[in-house]
């Protein structure tokens, strides 16, 4: 039985649904291009791109598949300034890895930047092997610095022009995500989206159902295999993910005696999509989170199109950016000839009819002026002063029964109560820190719990009791208000009455014309005196000031020159410093080594001390032995001088027993002479031998000796 | 009874539905699968069970909790295989490189308390967790990867998409009925009828460690009659259990109090980290409203009424 996958990417050996896309990754890859794949997520992307790479591997080439997660990953908790370092190293790491390339550690040490990737991407055309790479969740780039982020993508671009220079190139690279190229690229104009050849992934057709799902279906011993797969064409049509998990459970579950195909491919269907909740169904609540989220406007702008499409069945793209959005969502899917957006298919169709998307946009739209006031927090870098107000906590608070917050949302909501809770005015604090309670009482019943009815009403009581709380501090503030403008009206009065008492005051000095002359004289002469002294006064304080200008303005010249000294000296220390550590690391690896190097010395003097030992005494050894050797060549010596007269005297006897044969023939008596003489061949023999055992005898025999005992 | 340390098959109650899904994947050869179940419901011995019928398939058993950097992971192969890993591990990838290297014949890697993937912001081990999902991709076209497949043991799903994703199921432990506590008391020497089955089942739910402690303490003297009337019986077990659960509760803060009351009163699942723990203990299950096991009731009932 073959596995039909529903869950990760579809391996050798598991059912395989092969589309148009296909021949086509398979065809760039193979000539050294450069793709993309962008679609909604359980489309079959990776499974897609591995087929390809297992089918290239077969070809010869070397193939490698790297997840840019994991690598963004590793930069994560990276000190200021080696993210991007740390991006780029681990990358270079994984390409060595899994295309097994063995490339020279300083060579992945120095892929630092954009352009150190760039060299080696080079440096893999250089090697004239053929070279398939997939870079996989492309989306994860969106969490990297947007700096080195565009300039790691906008080296493809360079990678697309030199093989175009080149004419041929032998590494292959696809991209694959699910993030849309404007998400990735802001500056469009060097996004390598422009020219690699986009890969789409289609939905299954029926007819493509029916060649590879089918027969497996009909090995697992299901009759009408080709009306399941027209029943569950009708719920998914041709939605890959969905497909293959209703084929799996139609396969798996049992059918009730009186479910007909229809009725149990319905069951099975609101078991695993309709009414399963949606956050532990994968594709609802990915597509649901992408059609939400993000910038407030383009999310109505999304719900508004996606509630278009529901009701007018298709439309026409339009705005690209939110169709292309919704598409990415798995929501919606462009077909046709010209292209019209449709629901994907009849369980998205179901689960998220009219009223959903309603419901969406109205709780949306009551939380309106609390998103954007967090959207304009985030903007503004998260400033105090842009954090929400009561008006618009109130807002979120009566939106809140059917919006789920999110953690950034209940962090700004948190700050902003907060924050109101600090106002300078007393009389402000005390009915805001009422209605914070009322608020926060609210909130946290919205965000935490669905209340009953009754405990709603509750709340809403206390809330209207902080309200009514809150205007009676308000009128208290008018109060204190009108109590200042009276305040002001009495100030007025009193300046009235002094302006008349100098109106009275006037009149009387030019009525008493003569005594005002007198004054104006004595009045004018000591103005003169006073002027003359306060002029002297003043030309003496500005030649002081001038002074200290001058004075100040050398300070000045060499205070800064002092500054500029001193930031020369931290950076130069600060450079030291860093040179120190670097050398005080080194030193510590150097005394270590030296420690091993010391160690493994001392190691192998007593292991050469013991090799002396073992020498001298195999040389006392074969000292010994030589002189066994010596005297047991010597015996031999003798033996073999002993058996060659022996063997002379046999080649006598020999002779001698041939002619007493010849001999024998013709005189019968001289047989006993014969015998007689060669009697003794035997005697003399047997004497030599015994004369050559006696020396043998003699002579200790060594280890070792042919000679018997 | 505490919960035996290592798998002892004397004491193991056949679960049959659940060891044929789990026998499937292993036939199917999935490359990672989930096993949902709260704490103490045997997860762990089920696989093991399943496990002894595979004597080719080697198994490595990593616990999450000891698992702060990618080196823990290595440290945890090496000393509980004896295997000698290829590369000295510093990170993420160098995992990845070592455990390639020990690929030489099918393996599985059973992740223990996986719900610790998520509990905390190390990044440690969230590096080991995204390798989780590499690996199992990396299967369908690395030919030493294609021999590995892994298990993820978790009392809870934080985010069910995660795995969901690179996985080919979640086989979730169902609990016992009545048919089955029958059976287990037949297995602990005890007869039980299947309307006194039903009636224990009520009151402490299915929860298998539980009902072993309530047949085991019936055993010895309570009878399950007094045990349904008074399951905190001072010579019953849950009266200890009831202590730690109010220990817990006693932790808590007010709101999160308030809640558990909810949801005694009204069924109302609670949120934030008093659901996490509850659901680690099985109090409530994911994505369902209502007290998961009736010993749970007892006990918020005898909390509340103080």
């Amino acid at each position: 039985m073959t596995p039909i996958i529903t869950g990760g990417a579809i391996g050798p050996g598991d059912v395989y649904i092969e589309r148009r896309a296909d021949a086509q990754i398979f065809e760039v890859l193979r000539k050294g291009g450069l793709c993309h794949v962008i679609s909604a997520s359980r489309t079959g992307k990776t499974s897609l791109v591995l087929r390809a790479l297992r089918r290239l591997k077969q070809e010869g080439f070397r193939v490698g598949h790297i997840d840019i997660t994991g690598v963004v990953l590793a930069t994560k908790d990276m000190p200021g300034g080696t993210e991007r370092a740390v991006f780029f190293r681990e990358l270079a790491k994984r390409v060595n890895s899994t295309l097994r390339l063995n490339l020279d550690a300083k060579e992945i040490e120095s892929c630092t930047d954009p352009a150190g990737w760039q060299r080696l991407v080079r440096h893999l055309r250089e090697l004239q092997v053929p070279i398939a790479l997939a870079l996989d969740e492309t989306n994860s780039l969106v969490e990297i610095a947007a700096k080195y982020r565009e300039g790691f993508l906008a080296s493809f671009k360079s990678f697309d022009s030199d093989r175009a220079l080149s004419g041929k190139s032998s590494v292959g690279l696809c991209l694959l995500g699910y993030a849309s190229p404007q998400a990735l690229m802001t500056r469009r104009w060097i996004s390598p989206f422009n020219v690699s050849k986009a890969i789409y992934i289609d939905d299954f057709t029926v007819e493509e159902l029916y060649r590879d799902l089918m027969p497996e279906l009909e090995a697992r011993g299901m009759d009408n295999a080709r009306e399941v797969i027209d029943t569950i064409y009708g719920w998914t049509e041709g939605h890959p993910y969905m497909s293959a998990k209703l084929a799996e459970l139609a396969t798996s579950e049992a059918r009730n005696a009186e479910e007909t195909t229809a009725k149990f491919i319905d069951r099975l269907v609101g078991e695993a999509f309709l009414k399963i909740e949606q956050s532990r169904e994968a594709v609802l609540d990915y597509a649901v989170k992408q059609i939400r989220g993000g910038d407030l406007k383009k999310e109505l702008n999304r719900l508004d199109l996606y509630r278009r499409i529901l009701e007018e069945k298709e439309v026409d793209p339009g705005s690209v950016e939110e169709g292309a959005e919704l598409q990415l969502s798995g929501l919606v899917r462009s077909s046709g000839q010209p292209p019209r957006l449709k629901v994907r298919n009849r369980i998205m169709a179901t689960r998220y009819d009219i009223s959903w998307v309603e419901g969406l946009i109205d709780a949306t739209q009551k939380a309106r002026p609390f998103r954007e006031a967090m959207e304009k927090w985030k903007a503004g870098g998260e400033k105090e002063s842009e954090l929400a107000t009561v008006t618009k906590i109130e807002a979120e608070v009566e939106a809140g029964s059917s919006w789920d917050l999110s953690r950034e949302e209940i962090r700004f909501l948190g700050r902003s109560v907060a924050q109101i809770a600090r106002a300078p005015r007393r009389a402000q604090r005390i009915a805001i820190a009422l209605s914070f309670v009322a608020v926060i009482v609210t909130a946290i019943a919205a965000v935490l719990v669905d209340y009953k009815v009754e405990e709603r009403e509750a709340a809403v009581r206390d809330s209207r009791v902080a309200v009514a709380e809150r205007d009676e501090a308000i009128r208290a503030r008018d109060e204190m208000v009108a109590a200042r403008d009276k305040a002001n009206q009495d100030l007025n009065e009193i300046n009235g009455r002094r302006r008349e008492i100098e109106e009275l005051a006037k009149r009387c000095r030019e009525n008493d014309a003569d005594a005002r002359a007198k004054m104006d004289e004595i009045a004018l002469k000591l103005q003169r005196k006073q002027h003359a002294a306060l002029i002297e006064s003043i030309n003496e304080a500005a030649n002081f000031l001038a002074n200290v200008y001058d004075r100040d303005h050398v300070l000045v010249t060499k205070l800064r020159g002092s500054a500029w000294y001193l930031a020369q000296q931290e950076e130069g220390f600060s450079v030291c410093s860093l040179q120190l550590q670097s050398c005080s690391t080194w030193r510590s690896r150097l005394e270590s080594e030296r420690d091993q190097c010391l160690g493994s010395l001392y190691r192998s003097d007593g292991e050469n001390r013991a090799c002396r030992g073992d020498l001298h005494a195999c040389r006392v050894d074969l000292a010994t032995r030589t002189t066994e050797r010596d005297s047991c060549q010597a015996s031999l010596s003798t033996c073999n001088g002993f058996l060659s007269t022996c063997q002379g005297s046999l080649r006598t006897c020999s002779n001698s027993l041939q002619t007493c044969q010849q001999a024998l023939g013709t005189c019968p008596s001289n047989l006993q002479n014969c015998l007689a003489s060669l009697g003794t061949c035997p005697a003399d023999l047997a004497t030599q031998r015994t004369a050559c055992a006696n020396i043998c005898a003699a002579t200790p025999q060594p280890a070792g000796c042919p000679c018997p005992p | 009874m505490e919960n035996p340390a290592s798998y002892d098959p004397g004491l193991y109650f056949p679960r049959p539905v659940v060891e044929s899904r789990l026998a499937r994947r292993l036939k199917q050869r999935s490359k990672l699968f989930v096993v949902l179940g709260p704490e103490l419901t045997g997860k762990r011995w089920i696989m093991r069970r399943v496990l002894s019928g595979e004597a080719s398939l080697r198994a490595i058993w990593i616990d999450v909790r000891g698992v702060n950097e990618p080196s823990d992971v290595a440290r945890q192969i090496a000393t509980g295989t004896q295997l000698a890993l290829p590369y000295r591990v510093t990170s993420a990838h160098d995992l990845s490189l070592a455990v390639e290297g020990i690929l030489d014949r099918p393996t599985m890697i059973l992740w223990r308390h996986g719900e610790l993937f998520y509990e905390s912001q190390r990044h440690g081990r969230i590096q080991v967790r995204h390798l989780t999902r590499e690996w199992a991709t990396a299967a369908a076209y690395h030919d030493e990867f294609s021999r590995l497949r892994q298990v993820i043991l978790t009392s809870r799903l934080w985010d069910p998409n995660y795995w969901i994703g690179v996985s080919d199921e979640t086989v979730e432990l169902p609990d016992l009925d009545a048919r089955e506590t029958s059976e287990l008391a037949a297995c602990l020497g005890m007869r039980v009828s299947l309307e006194l089955a039903e009636r224990l089942n009520r009151v402490v739910g299915g929860h298998i460690y539980f009902l072993r402690l309530a047949l085991q303490d019936c055993a010895k003297g309570l009878s399950i009659d007094e045990l349904c009337k008074a399951p905190l019986h001072p010579r019953g077990p849950f009266l200890r259990l009831y202590k730690q659960f109010a220990t817990m509760l006693n932790n808590a803060t007010p709101e999160e109090r308030a809640d558990a009351r909810r949801l005694l009163m009204s069924g109302d699942s609670p949120r934030g980290m008093l659901a996490d723990e509850l659901t680690q203990r099985g109090v409530i299950a994911s994505g369902r409203s209502g007290i998961r096991y009736g010993i749970f009731e007892v006990f918020l009932k005898e909390y509340f009424s103080r």
